[in-house]
């Protein structure tokens, strides 16, 4: 297989990876990149724990092939805090105890800022609407629910 | 780790069509169906993947007076976010806003939706209601078809290996009011169980025209023709629904013979036919 040479901007750094086409995303993410934070689950587009912005977009990273990563912009969980303070999103689910093991929270808070960037007051049911696509099987729900809403809040300050 | 593959990113729909004449070649949008074949290493060895998503030709929203004319590259929710939808083909609009997740909205596109043709495949009914047609384009022409007749069973449609949809277009439905009835086991990820979407013209409570289509109820989409015609004429109310959502289950088992769901979808169908109906004439009536 034609090796290819993929250019990409990763939690706003530019990157250069030689790779084989059909590596999806969130292999370049995980093993050439170590970004280790974004999770796979299913693998098949269902569980959303591999969820990235892909400029801007909330993405399942296993349903993206690598080429077509090429120049697009990647936001992975590594890249919420900055200079060692935690993002909003990941501060609100530290006090509200939304995560237990954890493995769903890099998908929740991406698809969580996805929501915010692009409703930064959603309803009750907006937030279901919006986390519809990440599944998580050991906290249940509310608490997430209740973490995007007060991340909303500070949103609108 | 996926099956292997060869890659090809045309710069033009022109190469594109070219690329598309080697065996085994097949086109990728979204990815969101194609991937999780890969995946499962169902293609035959080494296909030539042909990307299209960045071919902003096949990515347009246009609007004429009597239609809307797609791209086939909208994500669902670029449809579901389009005014021009909202107020041009709601059914449609509604379906999108229903696929999947939001992640799969962003990624999945209204041409991979169509020639991926699943039975229970969310934009095929709001597409049927309003009469829509395909035009399908290969390196050695292009021909248009009735969306009524493109879809032959499940996962397969009248497109050959060497073409592609470049361009879906609809019958606008003024004064139409419309209903749109969608039944899931769960309301995220959800693979519909059935669809039907409706359109009411009316004069006063007569039914000047009616338009019924249904999803995952029979091997593909149809147009429940008997019972539209069958309404024509007739003044909206609750017993002339019950009855055209009857008529409708009847022309599913016509097209499926009774199968092991059947005893449940007969009844269920009906239903949710007559609550479309009522929806489109609550509209209808504004």
């Amino acid at each position: 297989m034609d090796k290819i040479r993929l250019h990409l901007t990763v939690n706003e750094t530019m990157v250069e990876v030689e790779t084989t086409p059909n590596r999806r995303l969130l292999d370049i993410l995980r093993d050439d990149l170590d970004l280790t934070g974004t999770k796979e689950g299913c693998g098949i587009g269902e569980c959303g724990a591999c969820t990235v912005l892909m400029d801007g977009k909330a993405v399942n990273a296993c349903l993206v092939i690598a080429p077509q990563a090429e120049g697009k912009e990647i936001l992975t969980v590594e890249g919420l805090a900055k200079d060692g303070k935690l993002h909003p999103l990941q501060q609100a689910f530290l006090e509200n105890f939304a995560f237990q093991c954890g493995f769903c929270t890099p998908g929740m808070l991406l698809a969580a800022k996805a929501l915010l960037d692009r409703n930064s007051n959603p309803s009750r049911d907006e937030i279901r609407e919006g986390l519809a696509g990440v599944l998580c099987r050991c906290t249940g729900y509310v608490q997430i629910f209740e973490a995007v809403e007060a991340a909303a809040k500070e949103w609108q300050k | 780790m996926l099956q292997p593959f060869s890659y090809a990113c045309p710069k033009d729909t022109e190469e594109a069509l070219v690329l598309l004449n080697n065996a085994g070649a097949r086109p990728i949008a979204g990815g969101t169906d194609l991937v999780i074949q890969l995946r499962a290493k169902r293609l035959p060895s080494n296909p030539l993947v042909v990307d299209l998503s960045h071919l902003d030709e096949l990515h347009f929203l246009a609007e004429t007076e009597n239609q809307l004319k797609l791209g086939p590259l909208l994500t669902h929710q670029e449809l579901a976010d389009s005014p021009h939808i909202q107020q041009g083909a709601p059914l449609l609009g509604q379906a999108c806003r229903r696929v999947g997740t939001p992640q799969i909205r962003e990624r999945g596109t209204l041409g991979g939706n169509i020639v991926h043709a699943s039975p229970a495949a969310d934009t095929l009914p709001p597409l049927l209601v309003h009469d829509a047609f395909f035009t399908l384009q290969s390196a050695c022409g292009t021909r248009s078809l009735a969306a009524n007749s493109f879809f032959r069973a499940p996962y397969q449609t009248e497109i050959w290996s060497v073409e592609l949809l470049v361009q879906v277009s609809l019958q606008k439905l003024s004064g139409f009011g419309f209903g749109y009835q969608r039944l899931i086991r769960r309301q995220a990820v959800g693979i519909a169980r059935l669809i039907v979407a409706s359109a009411l013209l009316l004069e006063g409570s007569q039914i000047r025209e009616a338009r019924i289509a249904c999803g995952a109820a029979a091997p593909t989409v149809f147009r429940a023709h008997q019972a539209e015609s069958w309404l024509a004429g007739k003044k909206c109310g609750a017993e002339i629904f019950r009855k055209a959502g009857e008529l409708v289950s009847a022309e599913m088992i016509e097209r499926s013979g009774v199968r092991w769901s059947t005893p449940y979808k007969q009844p269920v169908l009906a239903t949710l036919v007559e609550r479309a109906l009522d929806q489109a004439a609550a509209i209808a009536n504004g």
